[in-house]
C-alpha cells in the first residue's frame, strides 16, 4: 500500500492508466540489482530511484574520477576520490528516502555472483568490460532473472532485454567475446558523454515497462543508437537453441573464468597481433619494465627508442616524447622502425594493452629487445610524473 | 544467379579501420561474394568480420535487411534483390 506522502510523491505516475495504483504498488515492492555505478548506471539508479523502485542493490569497486564527470552525472565535483558507492547511497537517498539502496563494494564475480543475483528481481547490466557482460548474462539465466542490458561505445548504444523464459540471452546474441584487442574500451576509444544518459534512461525505462508489465519490452530486439546520425533501429534477435547456457542442452551450468574466457583459451593466438586495434590484452611472457625502471633508463641517457602507440589525439592530451605510431597504423609502418630491429625499444600506451599488442607483434615480427611499459602512461603519472595528464 | 547491387553499412568500431567510412556499394550474388567485393575495396576489414576458417566472428553481428545471417543460412545465403547488409559487433562501454 502507498502512504499518502507517496500518493502525492508518485502522483504523475498513478494518473497514468498504465501504471496507476497497481503498477506503483509493483515498483515499490520490486527489486533492482545495478551491476556498475558508471555512466549508464548513473541515469538508470537515478530514475529507477525517483520512479519508486521499493530496493535497488548497486555492485560497484570504484572510485569517482575527475574523467568520469564528463558523463556520469549522478557525482558531482566533491566526490572526485570517494568510493562511487558512498555518493550513490547519498544521491539516491536525496532523490527519494521511500527507497531502500543496498551496496556491494566489490566486482561482481563467479564466486559471489549467484549469492547476489538471486535476491532481486531484475538485474541490469551497466558494466564496461566483456567478462563481466557474460557473468552478468549467465548468472541471470542460471538465477532465472532478467537482464536488462546495454553497451556503449563513442558515439553508438545496444539495449535489449536478456534472458526472459521465451526470448534470447546475450550469448545468443553475441555466443563468443571478441578477440583481445579488437574493440576497444570507451578509456581508449573515447564515448560521447550523452550517450549514456540515452541509453540508461532506456534501460531505465525497460525496467519500469517490466516491473509494472506494461507496454512491449525488447525481448527479442536489439535496440541499435547512433547519436551523430540521430538514428533508432530495432533488429530482431533470436534464441538460440544450441546456446551453451540457456539452449535445449546447455552445457554450462556453473559459473565460469570469465576473464579465460574473454582473453584466453577459445581465440587464435594470432587474432590479437594481427587485428593490431586497441587492446585488452594483458598476456603473459610479454616482457615489459616499470615505469621507475624506464625513468632510470632515460635518465642514463641509455639508447632506447620509445614508440607511442596510442592515436595522435591521445598524444596530444599529454604524452613522454618518443615517436608516435598508432597501433593500428603499426603493421603498415613497420619499415620505419627497421633501423632499431636490434635496439632496445620501449613501447607505451595509456594503460599498457595497447602497447602490450604492439610488443608481442613486433616480437613477432623480429624485434628482439622489445619491451611493455608495464600499467602504461597511468603508472608512469602514478610513480614517475604526477603532470603527466591521466585520463 | 544475377549479380546485386547491395549497400553496406558497418558500425562504428568497424569504421575506426575503414578512416571512419561506413558504407560501401558492393556486387554479389551471395553474402560471401559481396563480402569478398568489399574486402577487396577495404582488407582491413576481413580480420574483423571473419576468422582464421572464413567463418562470421562470433561476435559480429550481419543483417541482410532485417534478418540475422545465422538465420539465413550464414555465408552462402543468396542475395535475390537489391537489398542492405549491415555489420555490427558487440561493444561493452558502460
Amino acid at each position: 500500500m502507498l502512504t499518502s506522502a507517496e500518493i502525492s510523491r508518485y502522483s504523475r505516475h498513478l494518473l497514468l492508466p498504465e501504471i496507476g495504483m497497481e503498477g506503483q504498488e509493483r515498483l515499490k515492492a520490486a527489486s533492482v540489482l545495478v551491476v556498475g555505478a558508471g555512466g549508464l548506471g548513473s541515469p538508470l539508479m537515478m530514475y529507477l530511484a525517483a520512479a519508486g523502485v521499493g530496493r535497488i542493490g548497486v555492485v560497484d569497486f570504484d572510485t569517482v574520477d575527475e574523467s568520469n564527470l564528463q558523463r556520469q552525472v549522478l557525482y558531482g565535483k566533491g566526490d572526485v576520490g570517494e568510493k562511487k558507492l558512498d555518493a550513490v547511497v547519498r544521491r539516491l537517498h536525496d532523490l527519494n528516502d521511500y527507497i531502500s539502496v543496498e551496496r556491494y563494494d566489490t566486482h561482481l564475480s563467479s564466486e559471489n555472483a549467484l549469492d547476489i543475483v538471486p535476491q532481486y528481481d531484475l538485474v541490469a547490466d551497466g558494466t564496461d568490460n566483456f567478462p563481466t557482460r557474460y557473468l552478468v548474462n549467465d548468472a541471470c539465466v542460471l538465477a532465472k532473472k532478467v537482464n536488462i542490458y546495454a553497451s556503449i561505445f563513442r558515439f553508438d548504444g545496444q539495449v535489449s532485454v536478456f534472458g526472459t523464459p521465451d526470448g534470447p540471452c546475450y550469448r545468443c546474441v553475441y555466443p563468443e567475446p571478441p578477440p583481445p584487442g579488437m574493440v576497444p574500451s570507451c578509456a581508449e576509444g573515447g564515448v560521447l558523454g550523452v550517450l549514456p544518459g540515452i541509453l540508461g534512461s532506456i534501460q531505465a525505462t525497460e525496467v519500469i515497462k517490466m516491473i509494472c508489465r506494461i507496454g512491449d519490452p525488447l525481448v527479442g530486439r536489439l535496440l541499435l543508437f547512433n547519436a551523430l546520425d540521430m538514428h533508432f533501429r530495432t533488429l530482431k534477435i533470436h534464441r538460440d537453441p544450441e546456446c551453451p547456457v540457456c539452449g535445449t542442452s546447455p552445457t554450462i551450468s556453473n559459473l565460469i573464468d570469465y576473464e579465460e574466457f574473454c582473453n584466453g583459451s577459445h581465440h587464435s593466438t594470432e587474432d590479437a597481433t594481427e587485428t593490431l586495434t586497441a587492446g585488452q590484452m594483458n598476456s603473459p611472457g610479454i616482457p615489459e619494465l616499470s615505469a621507475l625502471e624506464l625513468k632510470a633508463k632515460l635518465d642514463a641517457a641509455d639508447d632506447l627508442l620509445l614508440l607511442d602507440v596510442r592515436t595522435p589525439v591521445e598524444y596530444q592530451m599529454t604524452n613522454i616524447g618518443g615517436t608516435l605510431i598508432p597501433l593500428p597504423e603499426l603493421q603498415e609502418r613497420l619499415h620505419e622502425l627497421d633501423d632499431f630491429r636490434e635496439q632496445e625499444i620501449v613501447v607505451v600506451c595509456r594503460s599498457g594493452a595497447r602497447s602490450g599488442s604492439a610488443v608481442a607483434f613486433m616480437k613477432k615480427s623480429g624485434f628482439s629487445k622489445v619491451r611493455n611499459l608495464k600499467g602504461g602512461l597511468l603508472a608512469w603519472s602514478d610513480t614517475v610524473d604526477a603532470s603527466i595528464t591521466k585520463y | 544467379m544475377p549479380e546485386q547491387e547491395i549497400e553496406i553499412n558497418v558500425s562504428s568500431v568497424l569504421a575506426m579501420v575503414t578512416g571512419g567510412r561506413k558504407k560501401f556499394r558492393c556486387i554479389g550474388s551471395t553474402v560471401n561474394s559481396v563480402f569478398e567485393h568489399l574486402f577487396d575495396q577495404e582488407p582491413s576489414l576481413r580480420v574483423h568480420i571473419l576468422d582464421e576458417q572464413g567463418a562470421v566472428r562470433q561476435h559480429v553481428l550481419v543483417y541482410v535487411g532485417d534478418e540475422d545471417l545465422r538465420w539465413l543460412g550464414g555465408l552462402d545465403a543468396e542475395l535475390n534483390s537489391p537489398t542492405t547488409i549491415t555489420v555490427l559487433q558487440a561493444v561493452s562501454g558502460g
